[in-house]
């Protein structure tokens, strides 16, 4: 699992931390159980306040994306969906957009008018 | 690499892809004369001494002599005197023939140039690296097998004969509870540290191919940190197994003393269970097994250089010692491994996956400190 930290990046501290974790679960390279760096040794790590991994890691929870435990500190939850998961919503939904009659070009629209 | 002792280090142990030329040129006769000892010098000395003990004390050894004893050290039972020292003989002849093929081996390769001798020959992409690989681990095993062997022939025979000199009976024939752990323990120990030696210092070293030495591309102001693990399958049985052994032996018999030793072997087992390492920009850490317990601390100053390598082991768990050897070596898996290289020529090594990475991470960080 990378974290990579970049001043510049208009993107709050917070958010690119969570987007990071985020995609090490979807990509597997965070299994579910395993243990995130604990928030205060990440913020020295990083350079940040550690507020602000806090603050990430309580969007992660929120999300169900970890489970934050008194002793054991922040840990991938089981339910933590996969990366292929996605891409099986992402067929369920296509087939569903074209029993609506939709036209590819019309399912890109509609997907990017949510984004 | 320019400095020799260094390039030593790194190719034993951790392997010598990126040894272009090092030890091969400048270890040569070094590394003969290695071979020889162990190869050479140290069977025959253990041949002299299963001829030479029992003929010696010929004539001070009944005709039969007690050769079989209990774990306890009572002798329990009795062969004729020449029949005993054959047996061993035999064993020994065993054993000097498996380290006569392995020595064969690995002249041979360097006779032919063949990566058999691994650090000497240049590193070959695709099928003869992984030959040469597996003909090194094969020789330095089959050396040691039959180090092994020649070893305990020769412990026994010198214990079948001293416990027999001037001996009445069965009875005065006994020898210390401690003497036949021993007779095991010891060759063990001289065939591991043979096998240690022909890969360290003999050139018989199982080759890891790098994997890559890249860069993440760390923009100044960037900050990053990178965590990886290995997990082994065979540790958490092996730490089971050991202390439930510890447990079983502790209840039935009561003999506390080796209860305790597999129960704490059984516990440090399970250091092994995973690791996880960290790179930032303090340097890396490594903990160990369920609870992380991090009792490996690199400081980045400490560092020169990260490279990614794809292990082939020939042994698991840990080996070495940083502090004391220069090199350790911590093998969960065969697979992907981190290499560090410190700026006073030691090496450390740690089987994780996705290595390259954190290769990469370091070397940034390294570059920007």
């Amino acid at each position: 699992m990378l974290i990579r930290i970049d001043p510049g990046d208009p993107r709050p501290l917070h958010q690119q931390i969570e987007l990071q974790v985020r995609s090490a679960i979807g990509d597997g390279s965070l299994a579910p159980g395993e243990r995130l760096p604990p928030a205060r040794e990440l913020a020295e790590d990083i350079g940040v306040n550690v507020h602000t991994v806090l603050h990430a890691y309580g969007s992660l929870r929120d999300a169900g994306l970890i489970e934050l435990r008194p002793r054991r500190g922040a840990v991938v939850s089981a339910a933590a969906p996969p990366r292929q998961q996605l891409a099986a919503l992402a067929r369920g939904f296509i087939a569903q957009a074209r029993e609506h009659g939709l036209s590819p070009a019309e399912i890109v629209d509609l997907i990017a008018g949510e984004l | 690499m320019s400095d020799g002792a260094v390039g030593d280090g790194t190719g034993g142990i951790a392997g010598s892809a990126d040894l272009t030329g090092g030890p091969g040129g400048t270890g040569g006769p070094r590394r003969g004369l290695i071979v020889t000892l162990v190869c050479g010098v140290v069977p025959a000395a253990l041949l002299a001494a299963i001829i030479a003990v029992p003929a010696a004390l010929w004539s001070r050894l009944p005709d039969r002599v007690a050769d079989h004893w209990t774990f306890a050290g009572t002798a329990n039972g009795t062969a004729p005197r020449l029949v005993s020292f054959l047996v061993l003989g035999v064993l020994a002849l065993v054993g000097a023939g498996l380290v006569w093929f392995g020595w064969a081996a690995t002249r041979k390769s360097t006779r032919d140039g063949t990566p058999g001798y691994s650090a000497g020959a240049p590193e070959t992409p695709g099928a003869a690296a992984v030959r040469g690989r597996v003909t090194a681990a094969g020789t330095a095993a089959m050396v040691s097998i039959g180090l092994f062997l020649m070893a305990v022939s020769a412990g026994s025979v010198i214990m079948v004969a001293v416990a027999n000199v001037d001996a009445g009976g069965l009875r005065a024939a006994s020898v210390g509870a401690g003497v036949l752990p021993a007779l095991l323990g010891a060759p063990l120990l001289l065939a591991g540290f043979a096998g240690y030696v022909l890969r360290r210092y003999g050139g018989l070293g199982a080759a890891d191919s790098e994997t890559g030495r890249s860069s993440l591309g760390l923009r100044p102001g960037e900050r990053a940190v990178w965590a990886g693990r290995a997990r082994a399958r065979w540790a958490w049985p092996t730490a089971v197994l050991l202390v439930a052994a510890g447990a079983l032996v502790g209840t039935v018999t009561a003999r506390w003393g080796p209860a305790v030793a597999l129960l704490v072997v059984g516990v440090l087992t399970l250091g092994f269970t995973s690791v996880r390492v960290t790179v930032a920009a303090r340097g890396v850490t490594v903990g160990y097994g369920p609870l992380g317990l991090r009792l490996t601390r690199i400081p980045l100053r400490r560092i020169a250089s990260a490279v990614a390598v794809e292990r082939t082991p020939v042994s698991f768990g840990y080996r070495g010692s940083l502090l004391l050897f220069g090199t350790a070596v911590v093998a969960l898996r065969r697979g992907p491994a981190l290499r560090l290289s410190l700026r006073d020529g030691r090496t450390f090594l740690v089987t994780v996956d996705d290595a390259a990475t954190g290769a990469a991470l370091l070397n940034d960080l390294i570059g920007a400190a």
